[in-house]
Order: structure tokens, then C-alpha cells, then sequence
């Protein structure tokens, strides 16, 4: 499964950032994790949301599938930065996915993609 | 009442405090919404939806792991009232490995379960123990965490069907939910590991919605129309077999008499 860039570092506020899209087919897990350069210092006060959002229409539509929040500082069981993995849990099938990034104050990240 | 699986959500495996889980198709309202969270921590979180209003949920079974910070728990919330796009929120004290996952029933009991177990152990064979559904048909619903740090492949036993399940530790913790419908007496949940680890188990029934006292009352007919002054009424008498009528008692006032299952 190929890992894409659907959000590259930047700066991120709590202005919601909406990410490329990502065809899923509906089935088997989709991963996402943070990107960032200054993870391991940035104020663990700070709250990054991300939230994988789902369209069965081609993007007219989108509605939320996996919410989460990751805090500075936290690191996966794995060592890396935080992820999140999001499988359907519904019979629908074939659909895109867009990412949706925020913070409670201002912080550079990013987000990747294996799907 | 027959129980009947509902809606699924979106499993999600997360490195957060605030694990989160969401459904594609909202759950029906007054559902019994079973959620299943496994993770790295032996503490218990709070859990809540975002429905109108919101429904607390509350721990049915755990067991934890201090040895290695691991902890399987099964809430459950009733008389859900989804909202928009319906999502379970459980809250740690601090950011972990977690998985959650839910399923919305209909069928079922409010409240809590008639029975309870835990296990834990080494090996590849996960048992939760068994428990003990006394009534005609329960939902049994299991999980468990291990400590694993790679890859296994996960086979779901005892006839329980796999809802949710993480076959790799790496990344997250390893472990699954599972439930068993249309049975009664003593259920196990059990799972099969390719690799030994050493994991924990519980799991938790619930009895199915009882149909009533008065269960040869056809739909949609009262009581009072079925007996009459404790006596059943003629025009079911050539239909139907006869029953004993349930004890009443007469309201002051009136010649009808009062309906047995107030009195409860």
C-alpha cells in the first residue's frame, strides 16, 4: 500500500485544513500519522485534531469516520509520531477519504496516508 | 424479544487520550450500544456520546494488566439518541495505544449485565472465562488485549463472531471484541493466536427484553380488553388456549381492574 503526503508540515491553527483525497475501498485498515520536525518539544498543551472524513458521493458530500487527538510529546507504541487507523465498519463500500487537521494553538504538522 | 445486531462503527486504533469511535449509519434510536476499547493502560475511562441527549456509558467488564499496562474494557450506554454523525468518546488521563469500536443492538435489557467474568493467561488459546445467560435467548459480548509487539493472525472461537479485531502490535495494541446472539446458558469468548502471548479477557451477558406477563395478548389489544373483571374475554376464547389469568386488584371507583404490571 502506497504512503502519500495528504498533508505536508505547515503551519496549523484551529482554522481546519482539508487534505487531498484518497480512494478507500471500503474495507482493510487505512493509517495516518503526524508529520512533524518538532514533535518531541512542541507544547504538550496543545491539542491536534484529525479526523478522517469519508464521501460516497465524489466529494460533494463528507461526513466523519475516525476522529481522534494527539497531544505534542506522545509517540505511538512503535516510537514514531501518533497515527491513527480507521477501518469501515459499515458495508458500503468504495469511497474517498480526506483528511481534516486543527489545532488548539498554532503548530507545524503534517499528516501521511497509507491506504 | 428477539436480540438483533444493529449498526457497526468505524474502528479506530489511535495513539490519543480521547479514543473515539464513529458510525457511517447512526445507530437506530433506543438502541443498546456495546463498546469495546482495548489499550495501553490499566486505568478506567469515562465514555460518552455525542447524541441529543447524551448518554453516559458505563463499565460492564474489564481486566487489566499491570505488568504490562494493558487493559480490555466493554461499556455499554442505553436508550442511544443519535444526533448528526453519532460518535463514543472515551476519556484517559493520558495519550496511549487504544482501539475502540462499538455495535448498536436492539432487543436487549437496559442497564447492566446479568453476568460478568475475566481472565488472564499465556499462550496462544484467549478464554474470557465463562458466564451464565439464564434467560431464553442473550447477547454475550467479549474481548482481550495481549502484549504483543508483531503481527499475529487472530481466530475467533466458541461461536462467538469476530466485530472488531487488530492483529498487530506494533503500531497498536493487539486485541478484539466479539458477540454471541440467539443463545442462552454458559458462553465463553475465546480467540486463537498464532504466537503465545500473554493477554487479557472479559466478557459480559445480557438478557433480551422480555415481551411482557401478558404475552398472549395479541398486539395492539389492552389488557383490560383481554380480561374483564379477571375473567378473559369470550372473544378469545374459541382462538386461543386458555391461560391463567394474572392476580388484579380493583381501583377505587371503578369496575375496570388494574393492570398487574403497575404494581411492579
Amino acid at each position: 500500500m502506497p504512503t502519500v503526503t495528504i498533508f505536508p508540515i505547515d503551519v496549523t491553527t484551529t482554522t481546519p485544513r482539508l487534505s487531498q483525497t484518497v480512494n478507500y475501498t471500503g474495507s482493510g485498515a487505512a493509517l495516518f500519522r503526524a508529520l512533524s520536525n518538532t514533535w518531541a518539544t512542541d507544547d504538550p498543551a496543545i491539542v491536534v485534531s484529525f479526523a478522517v472524513e469519508q464521501s460516497f458521493d465524489g466529494g460533494t458530500n463528507w461526513q466523519t469516520m475516525c476522529p481522534t487527538t494527539w497531544t505534542p510529546q506522545s509517540f505511538a507504541k512503535d516510537g514514531g509520531l501518533p497515527a491513527l487507523q480507521c477501518t469501515a465498519g459499515d458495508v458500503l463500500g468504495s469511497r474517498l477519504l480526506r483528511g481534516n487537521l486543527s489545532a488548539s494553538a498554532t503548530i507545524s504538522v503534517g499528516v501521511t496516508a497509507t491506504v | 424479544m428477539a436480540i438483533v445486531r444493529g449498526q457497526k462503527s468505524n474502528e479506530s486504533d489511535a495513539n490519543t487520550s480521547t479514543p473515539a469511535t464513529s458510525w457511517t449509519t447512526a445507530p437506530a434510536a433506543g438502541s443498546k450500544v456495546i463498546v469495546w476499547l482495548w489499550g495501553s493502560s490499566t486505568a478506567t475511562p469515562t465514555m460518552s456520546d455525542n447524541g441529543s441527549p447524551s448518554r453516559t456509558f458505563t463499565l460492564a467488564a474489564s481486566k487489566t494488566d499491570a505488568t504490562n499496562t494493558l487493559g480490555i474494557w466493554i461499556f455499554y450506554g442505553d436508550d442511544v439518541r443519535p444526533s448528526g454523525t453519532y460518535t463514543v468518546t472515551a476519556t484517559f488521563g493520558a495519550a496511549n495505544s487504544f482501539s475502540i469500536g462499538g455495535l448498536a443492538y436492539t432487543g436487549v435489557v437496559a442497564g447492566g449485565p446479568e453476568a460478568t467474568n475475566n481472565n488472564t493467561g499465556t499462550g496462544t488459546s484467549v478464554s474470557s472465562g465463562a458466564v451464565t445467560g439464564t434467560g431464553a435467548e442473550d447477547l454475550y459480548a467479549g474481548g482481550f488485549v495481549d502484549n504483543a509487539n508483531g503481527p499475529d493472525t487472530i481466530t475467533t472461537g466458541g461461536g462467538f463472531t469476530e466485530e472488531f479485531e487488530l492483529a498487530d502490535g506494533t503500531t497498536f495494541d493487539e486485541g478484539g471484541g466479539a458477540d454471541k446472539i440467539g443463545v442462552t446458558g454458559s458462553q465463553t469468548a475465546s480467540w486463537t493466536l498464532t504466537n503465545s502471548r500473554t493477554w487479557s479477557s472479559c466478557i459480559a451477558c445480557w438478557l433480551a427484553q422480555s415481551v411482557g406477563g401478558l404475552g398472549s395478548i395479541r398486539p395492539g389489544l389492552t389488557w383490560q380488553r383481554y380480561y374483564w373483571k379477571g375473567i378473559r374475554h369470550p372473544w378469545w376464547r374459541a382462538a386461543e388456549p386458555i391461560v391463567t389469568a394474572p392476580a388484579v386488584s380493583l381501583v377505587a371507583g371503578s369496575s375496570y381492574p388494574r393492570n398487574p404490571n403497575r404494581n411492579r
